[in-house]
């Protein structure tokens, strides 16, 4: 196996580790400071206790910088041929529509392999679903031991040497076991984990900007960046989901771990502690389902905290015998991370409970405590923002922190009084509406907030307090916490589109013809999003709401032909000789909405979350903040726009542009064009058809050898052409970030 | 209609946080009623009658002097002091400067509070100390 790389060069990694360590001598000065001058004789209980909130976050820092002391960036082995592997997915309650898409994609995986549904609720339509698509079905008499128990069932009862498992809502990418099993060539290595992605991204635990290409996940920073990192302490673990195991790994430990419910992590335990080596390959090769409602979200958020912390009583990271001391600390790490709860739920009622009863945490609040404390917030805030090299948001890290604070709290006293915890599986589909209760916490957290600044602004009104500073940090930290509160309740309580099924982002070419009062209309549009349901299409004439249209899908290399039934028309969208409507599919027979599902997975997904896959560092961000925008722009940057497009080849290429400028554009292809060809295309655009001759300039893949990004630049376009160009380019495009 | 809706609707989330203001304003004035009506008399150029002076006296001094809440006794160690009541005055400095023993001024107070009310022994006692403290620094 090829020795792991630094992620970065030396220089950045030693200014990185500079970086940690000065940020952690400044927070351990503070805390000295504080312990040696402001802790409130007249509050004891209340100072000490907000002092331990302050502690626990100087560990939880230094835990999360020593994870991300060196992180490395592994390029996948070649898998060899002739490997024997088996695919588990197990199920419990899961929707069959929702597994039929895993067991699809587990199917159509190109590496030759064994897919095996692993039912749990013996359900007979489960057993028809494995016989259609032409896989394995198990089940079990006892229910013991839940998804540990499932899979310990199938490992006794299936024979490949490596074990892939997904679980029922997580789609594979058809080379996950290529990319993957190259690892295996080294004798060691027990698993290869891979990062766990969520489609969703309409999900209230998602924050995405499609302007701005900023998509965040409160997973991203874990999966994305702190996994990577352990791997450099051979600390990655197995998730749960998206994983290879090695047969004979599996069996050296007895099969996977029972005793908690979080098997995932206990299990890497027990497998590092016997010798074995983890493998964390950091490609998004697979995508799951977010939970759509917060009663799910908070159901699987106490499961992992709970399952989490009991390892510290089943086998104890600390003390267990066989782990390296990094792995101590970052198994430790992991675990600690689930107690924050309490921490959080310190910082969020202290300041309020400070304005409210003028018990102060901290006192005095003079002036030397003051700048010490500016410069050990802004330290953290800066050290925390260059060590985590753009994944870190603090303000959408904290929000999650606000939605989970009382499920984590509840978790850590639920553990710690060793109550027994159960594996509640989370429902995946159309979300529920939000209850009052789910929310309760922060309700009453934003009512508490807005008691404090009413109480502290009557204080200072009435001059009750002439603690001016006091009042002045209570008020501010107590509107800071109420304003994340409320932005935890909005978010968790904005109205969503409730679609049956989540449609994926991404454009594709769509011919249409419909029947209008005028005579025919037809053309080619683009739709802007997709699922087997339905599509948003837009198109460049006017289509007749309520009627059926025929359409033509491109689907990569496949063409479907279906029915549809115009429903609406998107009306911001509307412009002159730009529509955009709502169109629900007639019903469409298992293969074809395979064929969309399938296209929608290894196809639109990739080329969606590649978008936000390219990250400049902090630094050069900086650099170019400073930078004369306007000359960079002049350059640089393109519309983003959706335009269909055909390629003039054999056969024509039908595609959608990805964004456009003057002097030439970008589009997604099924297989690569080589750099330097000369190419016609022909673009429709509300202003006119153009048709242009284009010289490829460069074409790489977005979803590994299904779709090319190319890059053209036109190559003497005509003054009609320039003139169409121009307007296109000015003029805000009503889809142009579809 | 759902509760969740019921939150983002604006003109139910401006009542309700109308209501609460209203109902916090009132328990404010209920709890603080005594230090309120203080600071209106520390503030009044006419001098207070001494009955309003020992209605604040009494209903303030049952509670703790901590060093969040001396602003309050302050008030009332001046306002007693207007109204010439030395004796309460004197317990008020007291309290304060048992509440901020590094600060030396409640101390220079109750001294002079001690002397005006004829309680010299007292207050010679207190004196000398704070002299002798002085002279160290020095």
């Amino acid at each position: 196996m090829r020795r792991p790389s630094a992620g970065e060069g030396t220089a950045s990694l030693r200014f990185h580790q500079a970086v940690m360590v000065l940020t952690l001598a400044v927070y351990l000065y503070y805390l000295t400071y504080r312990a040696l001058h402001t802790i409130n004789p007249d509050a004891p209980v209340f100072s000490l206790v907000f002092y331990y909130a302050e502690l626990h976050g100087f560990v939880s820092l230094a835990l999360y910088f020593f994870q991300l002391w060196h992180p490395i960036r592994r390029t996948p082995p070649p898998a060899p041929p002739g490997l024997q592997v088996d695919v588990y997915i197990p199920t419990y309650k899961e929707d069959i529509g929702l597994v039929r898409k895993t067991v699809r994609g587990c199917i159509t995986m190109t590496y030759p392999h064994r897919t095996y549904i692993l039912d749990d609720s013996n359900r007979p339509e489960f057993a028809s679903l494995a016989a259609e698509l032409g896989c394995g079905y198990l089940v079990r008499t006892d229910r013991t031991h839940a998804k540990a128990g499932n899979l310990n069932h199938a490992l006794s009862v299936t024979d490949g040497d490596f074990i892939t498992i997904f679980d029922a809502d997580y789609v594979p990418q058809p080379d996950f076991l290529d990319r993957t099993l190259g690892y295996f060539v080294s004798k060691q290595v027990a698993f290869v984990q891979t990062p766990q992605n969520y489609y969703n991204v309409d999900s209230f635990s998602t924050r995405l900007n499609l302007k701005k290409r900023i998509k965040w996940n409160e997973g991203d920073l874990f999966y994305r960046f702190m996994m990577p990192a352990r791997d450099y302490w051979n600390s990655a673990f197995f998730a749960g989901t998206s994983a290879v195991f090695r047969r004979k790994a599996l069996t050296d430990i007895g099969g996977f771990a029972t005793e908690t419910i979080t098997e995932d992590l206990h299990t890497s335990v027990r497998l590092y502690k016997r010798g074995w080596k983890g493998v964390y390959h950091n490609e998004l090769l697979s995508s799951g389902l977010a939970a759509t409602d917060l009663k799910n979200y908070h159901v699987q958020k106490l499961r992992w905290a709970e399952g989490n912390i009991s390892l510290l009583f089943a086998e104890n990271p600390l003390w267990t015998r066989g782990l390296t001391l990094p792995q101590r600390i970052c198994f430790f790490a992991t675990v600690f991370g689930w107690f924050i709860g309490v921490p959080k739920l310190i910082y969020f009622v202290t300041p309020a409970v400070m304005l409210l009863t003028a018990q102060y945490p901290i006192y005095p609040f003079d002036r030397p405590f003051l700048w010490r404390y500016g410069i050990f917030l802004s330290a953290v805030i800066l050290g925390v923002k260059i060590v985590s090299r753009g994944h870190g948001r603090i303000l959408d890290e904290e929000l999650a922190n606000m939605m989970n604070f009382f499920v984590l709290t509840k978790a850590t006293i639920k553990s710690l009084l060793r109550w027994k915890a159960r594996f509640i599986v989370t429902s995946k589909g159309a979300g529920d509406a939000v209850s009052l209760r789910g929310i309760l916490p922060q309700l009453t957290l934003i009512g508490l907030c807005v008691a404090g600044v009413e109480w502290g602004a009557l204080k200072w009104w009435y001059e009750i307090s002439r603690d001016w500073v006091g009042l002045g940090i209570g008020a501010f930290w107590t509107g800071v916490n109420g304003f994340l509160a409320a932005r935890a309740v909005a978010t968790v309580t904005a109205p969503r589109h409730r679609r049956q099924e989540f449609r994926f982002y991404g454009s594709l070419p769509v011919w249409y013809e419909a029947e209008a009062r005028d005579g025919t209309v037809r053309g080619l549009g683009v739709s802007t999003d997709l699922n087997k349901f339905g599509m948003a299409l837009m198109t460049f004439s006017a289509l007749p709401i309520g009627e059926r249209v025929s359409l033509r899908l491109y689907l990569g290399p496949h063409t479907l032909t279906c029915d549809g039934i115009v429903l609406y028309i998107h009306k911001s969208a509307a412009m002159e000789h730009a529509f955009r409507y709502g169109v629900k599919f007639g019903e469409l027979s298992d293969t074809q909405q395979d064929m969309i599902a399938e296209f929608c997975f290894s196809r639109m997904l990739p080329a969606f979350l590649q978008r936000f896959e390219v990250r400049s560092s902090f630094m050069t961000r900086l650099a170019l903040a400073c930078y004369d925008r306007r000359r960079f722009r002049q350059r640089a940057t393109r519309t983003v726009m959706s335009l269909p497009a055909v390629l003039q080849a054999d056969p024509p290429c039908y595609t959608v542009t990805e964004d456009i400028s003057a002097g030439g554009l970008g589009f997604i292809v099924d297989s690569p064009l080589p750099v330097g060809m000369n190419a016609k295309i022909t673009l429709f655009a509300p202003c006119g058809r153009l048709d242009v001759a284009i010289e490829i300039r460069y074409c790489y893949a977005v979803a590994s050898e299904r779709a090319y990004r190319v890059g053209a630049a036109f190559v003497e376009p005509d003054e009609p052409s320039r003139t169409i160009l121009r307007q296109l380019c000015e003029t805000e495009h009503p889809n142009g970030t579809a | 209609m759902n509760g969740a809706r019921l939150i983002r609707n604006r003109w139910v989330m401006g009542v309700v946080l109308a209501l609460y203001g209203t109902i916090l304003w009132g328990g404010f004035h209920w709890i603080y009623g005594n230090e309120i009506e203080l600071q209106r008399l520390a503030r009044a150029s006419d001098t207070p009658s001494p009955e309003q002076a020992m209605r604040a006296y009494e209903t303030i001094s049952r509670s703790r002097v901590t060093r969040t809440n001396l602003e309050t006794f302050v008030a009332l160690g001046n306002l007693l002091e207007r109204v010439e009541h030395w004796n309460e005055a004197a317990r008020i400095w007291r309290l304060v400067a048992a509440a901020a023993p590094e600060q030396e001024w409640p101390r220079g107070r109750l001294t002079l509070a001690l002397h005006n009310a004829g309680r010299y022994a007292e207050a010679e006692t207190h004196f000398v100390e704070l002299l002798g403290e002085g002279a160290k620094q020095r």
